[in-house]
């Protein structure tokens, strides 16, 4: 963990024949096995060590300290304060102190050897390398350095700690901020879409009675879909300028309502000679489609607020990861028709999840792919999802297994100085059309993921940006 | 006789739309063209200039895919063709920046902010087409219904 800064030669020189004049005595080696106590905590001991094979722990135990409660994991051997391979030196401070009483309990992690001085040790060659003191300077300087490094990491440590807190600090307030605008504009929205549903039924029944040509006009307005762009609509409007020899205002709202001239030429005289009189119904049917749209959109971005507002989280066993792949994807089914989509599942335990959640995470990022694809119009869009089990290795607090999760496309790179920033609220580089990017997508999916203690990785080239999750399959409980 | 176009310039058709609605009532004296960004305006203005025809004046979104509407402003302001063609943004999201960009390089001629009072936008744009029509030295007499009055006595007096 500490990483060292290497000492000059003048003090490695001196620490080498130290090394070899004081600790090299058989009778003073000693073979300590993995997991016994070379010294405890508080125990006298006249001793000072070299390790020559092996690594120790040095534990504290908290000496009732009122006030101070330790986390459950560590009482049973108290904290670790550092580590000492081969090389190092232990009880450096209890002895040259004379205090002669260690600090911290000293445990083999592996099958080790020590070598030992005591206070009854004399200087050698006293006249050439000096008093006792004197000649184990070095060590002393090696002990200090050692520390300070110590303390160096343990400051990283806390400021990244620090920095951890603050982001939830942060986004706890979002939270706060975004659950309050949620709940303001949801009545609101709720009552402008249901009601713009309920004028667009009654005006098209009421068309129905009075005149079925009406009624069919204005339900081709609601109906409409086709996306011409405006340069479209500039040469279908000239067209029917030159074709039919309408007025210009007349030919654009033909070019409006029939786009692809095909359509429009096939239109009777009768129906152009009304056409001002037939495009009010149109049109009429075209602004409830829009505001129909709009207000779809609206909802939209109230649950995506709530969401982030951290809607009640409900978690329970039993969460199938593969199954909330699946709905994110039957969520998505209309956009994921324009495109190939790839899925490869392991085999995966249950988790402790809110499915709901999950949802959540994997439709903010495929449909941010899905953007990312449909902007920059990659040829032959793709996107792949896999699953799978990691098996971690090593000194982790965190519980070993991790689900693994990667959702990948073929789209253009995330630009460098944005790969930092696509978490935050309030970053998009989405523009187009009425499914503009509200910046909330991916701050969302942060959200959550650090909710589950789960970590999220982006990896993106010029052929391929990745997201991979891996959500540990033991759910610390209590967190939230 | 020459036709003076009004363009409006947004990557949302569902805005552009609304925009030209609410300028409908100044056809048919001029043309109303519409542009869904900032390469598709400068093709139209580049026909436009091949008819013959005039732009008065160019009303530009600012945020869209590829170039901003300050930048298409911008190269209007600079090119010798559209000398007098008046500029205004139409924006709901520009930052600070944008709004200084749009005044230096962009030289707006006005600001509209989204959601737009569709009579104040119409004013704005009688007033800045009045000015161009001044400025050309056209007939105004033949545009009469739909010029802005106060200004028109203004330059007239």
């Amino acid at each position: 963990m500490s990483v060292q800064m290497p000492l000059p030669d003048e003090i490695t020189r001196p620490l080498r024949r130290i090394n070899q004049v004081y600790f090299s005595d058989p009778a003073r080696t000693l073979e300590v096995p993995q997991g016994k106590v070379l010294v405890h905590q508080g125990e006298e001991c006249y001793r000072m060590f070299l390790v020559k094979k092996g690594l120790f722990a040095a534990f504290r135990q908290a000496e009732n300290v009122a006030g101070l409660d330790l986390p459950a994991e560590s009482s049973s051997r108290g904290y670790e304060a550092f580590r000492a391979e081969a090389g190092s030196y232990v009880c450096v401070q209890s002895f040259f102190s004379r205090m002669y009483r260690s600090s911290y309990n000293i445990v083999a992690l592996e099958d080790s050897e020590v070598c030992y001085i005591d206070d009854t040790t004399m200087a050698v060659d006293a006249p050439f390398y000096g008093p006792f003191e004197r000649q184990f300077l070095p060590v002393i300087i090696h002990e200090l350095a050692a520390r300070n490094s110590r303390i160096f990491t343990k400051a990283a440590e806390k400021e990244e700690a620090l920095r951890l807190v603050q982001r939830s600090e942060m986004s706890a307030t979002l939270a706060q901020l975004s659950a309050g605008i949620a709940h303001e504009l949801n009545n609101a929205v709720g009552v402008l879409s249901r009601r713009t549903e309920f004028v667009a039924q009654s005006l098209e029944e009421y068309l129905e009675a009075e005149d079925k040509c009406n009624a069919e006009l204005f339900r081709a307005g609601v109906e409409d879909n086709s996306y011409a762009s405006a340069s479209d609509l500039r040469s279908a409007a000239r067209y029917y300028e030159r074709e039919l020899e309408l007025p210009q205002e007349a030919a654009k709202v033909m070019a409006h309502m029939y786009p692809d001239t095909e359509l429009g030429r096939k239109q009777t005289s009768r129906f152009i000679r009304n056409l001002r009189r037939n495009y009010r119904f149109w049109e009429l049917g075209h602004d409830l489609r829009d505001m129909k749209i709009a207000s779809k959109l609206a909802t939209g971005i109230v649950r995506a607020v709530k969401m982030l507002g951290g809607g009640k989280s409900t978690r329970e066993p039993g969460v199938d990861v593969e199954q909330t792949i699946k709905d994110a994807l039957n969520l998505l089914h209309n956009q994921l028709k324009h495109l190939t989509v790839q899925t490869t599942f392991s085999p995966l335990p249950p988790i402790t999840a809110d499915a709901t959640e999950l949802v959540q995470v994997w439709t903010n990022i495929i449909k941010n792919a899905y953007d990312a694809l449909m902007q920059d119009q990659t040829p032959n869009p793709r996107i792949c999802i896999s699953t799978g089990i990691l098996h971690t290795e090593g000194h982790r607090l965190l519980p070993s297994d991790y689900i693994t999760v990667t959702i990948s496309n073929n789209g253009p790179a995330i630009a460098e100085e944005n790969i930092t920033k696509i978490f935050h609220p309030n970053f998009t580089t989405k523009k187009l059309g009425l499914d503009f990017g509200l910046g909330l997508g991916l701050s969302i999916v942060r959200r959550v993921i650090d909710s589950y203690r789960a970590a999220i990785e982006v990896r993106s080239t010029e052929e391929e940006t990745s997201f991979i999750i891996n959500i540990p399959t033991t759910q610390i409980h209590g967190e939230n | 006789m020459e036709k003076i176009n009004i363009i409006c310039v947004d990557d949302q058709q569902e805005v552009l739309d609304s925009v030209m609605r609410d300028l409908r009532p100044l056809t048919p004296l001029v043309r109303l063209e519409e542009a869904s960004g900032v390469a598709d305006c400068l093709k139209l203005m580049e026909q436009i200039d091949d008819e013959g025809d005039m732009v008065a004046v160019v009303i530009s979104d600012q945020v869209m895919p590829g170039e901003s509407g300050t930048e298409l402003l911008g190269k209007v302001a600079s090119d010798k063709r559209f000398a007098g063609t008046r500029k205004v943004l139409l924006t709901g999201q520009a930052t600070h920046a944008d709004t200084i960009n749009a005044i230096n390089e962009g030289q707006v001629d006005n600001y509209v902010e989204k959601p737009w009072q569709p009579e104040k936008l119409l004013s704005i744009v009688k007033r800045l087409l009045t000015l161009y029509i001044l400025d050309k030295g056209l007939d105004h007499t033949e545009y009469m219904p739909i010029l802005d009055n106060a200004t028109l006595f203004s330059k007239l007096r």
